[in-house]
């Protein structure tokens, strides 16, 4: 029953009802001229419903005219009257043909990447290279040539050690694996010695390997051997990689200088507005004056993607410009402000050039001449002096006799 | 049953042919006491739930029972449905 149920809905079946004095005589005639009717059910001794085939329906009537009876549709069911309702309805057909369309052709086309396994590489760098190799916003999934994009992008990127791009849908995983740094290690069979970067007076010392040639409290001068990487044995003298943190307290000085007068940016009060509409790689101006000069104007960039629940992007971006136009005044450069500038840039430049340490203390003298604030500085800072510099020697160096007298109380060696 | 069917039916039983292809003698087939199926036919004389009257070369069958349906019905087959309790049948058939 089920099967000629499903052959009625897919060839469309109507249901008839035979008015008269012998609908026997009607279903008879039916049979004769060969109209398959079933589901044969007598309402009284006049009535009979039949079920026909849709396409027979007028061989049916007709045989059922010719045997005196009157017939009359109830109604008509399937498949093809659905499609003939759809065709009578253009609009919903070019809707449905058009979502099937979307279906079959959209997924072949790569809307949205995401990217996995990056962890310093950032993701804009991957997609920006992706892009510059076509493989972006719209291109056809087959053809993505993951071997062939692998090839370029680590020549690209050399952070990376793999990359694969897989599709799936209107979505591609763009799948990464970053390239393990080898740690440094120290070059263990160098040779060297400790040298002072700085002069100054001797704090801390800890010699970890080489021959130790000053000890605390001693005053050295910036270059000044501190700790040698050959190392007297008494009998014999043996070549290492001297190591040490020296700590000394030095004395630094230096000049900054800087103009007494700029140009001050005051803004008009004006703020003008842009918003554009990004969709894929085209803008589209929505509003506001796109040809605005940017010398004299501030520009403000606000960028709002459009997100789809669960944090997938689309590539439509709603690009909001500001403007605000300012104009220059010169100004003048007041001492307290020329004063802390430049205080500020010194202690930059003297923390920059210290290896490690801090500023004990600083002393300074502002002066302007020719409408240039010119300030001296002097600092007291307790900083660590010591590096490695590479193996040099000399005859000198081989004038002990062996007795160890040079090495200082910190040394190494023993 | 006219003459000429008769001497069919007869020559088919001596001759032990199948008398329903030789003299085209109806077949009845009865499923349980609940379908009655008749091949070939001469139409569909009387309808009501309790009992249908079916024309064949033969002469007149007529099922008896309880809310008889005609399930199917075609040129050359019918089929009756129901709680069927009698298939009576009389000679003097219009073939």
């Amino acid at each position: 029953m089920a099967m000629a149920e499903w052959r009625g809905w897919l060839l469309g079946e109507a249901t008839l009802s035979l008015t008269g004095a012998d609908p026997a005589w009607a279903l008879n005639r039916l049979a004769a001229e060969r109209v398959p009717f079933w589901a044969i059910e007598w309402e009284d001794a006049f009535t009979v419903q039949i079920t026909v085939p849709r396409s027979q329906v007028r061989r049916a009537i007709s045989a059922i005219e010719g045997a005196m009876c009157q017939a009359k549709v109830l109604s008509r069911r399937g498949l093809p009257g659905r499609v003939r309702q759809i065709l009578h309805r253009p609009v919903l057909l070019a809707f449905l043909i058009f979502n099937l369309l979307l279906v079959l052709i959209l997924p072949q086309y790569v809307l949205f990447y995401q990217v996995t396994g990056n962890e310093t590489v950032p993701e804009e760098q991957i997609l920006r290279a992706l892009s510059d190799l076509g493989v972006g916003f719209g291109t056809f999934g087959p053809d993505i040539k993951p071997l062939w994009i692998k090839n370029h992008i680590l020549n690209e990127i050399p952070e990376l050690q793999w990359i694969t791009v897989t599709q799936n849908g209107c979505c591609a995983q763009v799948v990464v694996r970053e390239r393990v740094e080898e740690p440094q290690t120290e070059n263990q069979k160098g040779y060297g010695h400790v040298v002072a970067t700085q002069s100054g007076l001797i704090t801390e010392m800890s010699v970890l390997s080489g021959q130790a040639l000053c000890k605390v409290g001693d005053t050295v001068l910036a270059g000044e051997r501190l700790v040698s990487g050959l190392v007297d044995l008494e009998r014999t003298y043996t070549l290492t990689q001297a190591k040490a943190e020296i700590y000394a307290r030095t004395w630094r000085k230096g000049e900054v200088v800087t103009p007494s007068a700029y140009l001050q940016k005051t803004p008009t009060g004006d703020t003008f507005h842009c918003l554009w509409l990004e969709v894929g790689g085209r803008s589209i101006k929505i509003f506001g004056n796109s040809g605005i000069l940017v010398d004299d104007c501030d520009k403000m960039v606000e960028r709002k993607p459009l997100t789809l629940p669960g944090g997938l992007e689309l590539p439509v971006t709603l690009v909001l410009e500001t403007y605000v136009p300012y104009e220059r005044h010169p100004a003048k450069l007041s001492q307290l402000d020329a004063q802390l500038l430049l205080e500020q840039s010194a202690e930059d430049v003297v923390k920059e050039d210290m290896v490690a340490g801090e500023i004990l203390k600083e002393d300074s003298t502002l002066t302007l001449r020719g409408g240039v604030y010119t300030l001296r500085w002097e600092m007291e800072c307790h900083e660590m002096i010591a590096k490695s510099v590479e193996l040099d020697y000399s005859e000198e160096d081989f004038a002990h006799d062996g007795t160890n007298r040079e090495r200082g109380a910190n040394g190494a060696g023993d | 049953m006219n003459k000429a069917r008769e001497l069919l039916a007869e020559v088919a039983e001596k001759m032990e042919l199948p008398a329903d292809l030789a003299a085209g003698l109806p077949t009845m087939e009865l499923c349980g006491f609940r379908e009655f199926s008749m091949e070939p036919h001469g139409g569909l004389v009387e309808y009501d739930r309790a009992r249908v009257s079916i024309e064949s070369t033969l002469g007149r069958v007529t099922v008896l029972g309880e809310d008889l349906i005609i399930r199917r019905m075609n040129r050359q087959r019918i089929t009756v449905a129901g709680q069927l309790r009698a298939v009576e049948l009389a000679g003097d058939g219009h073939g």
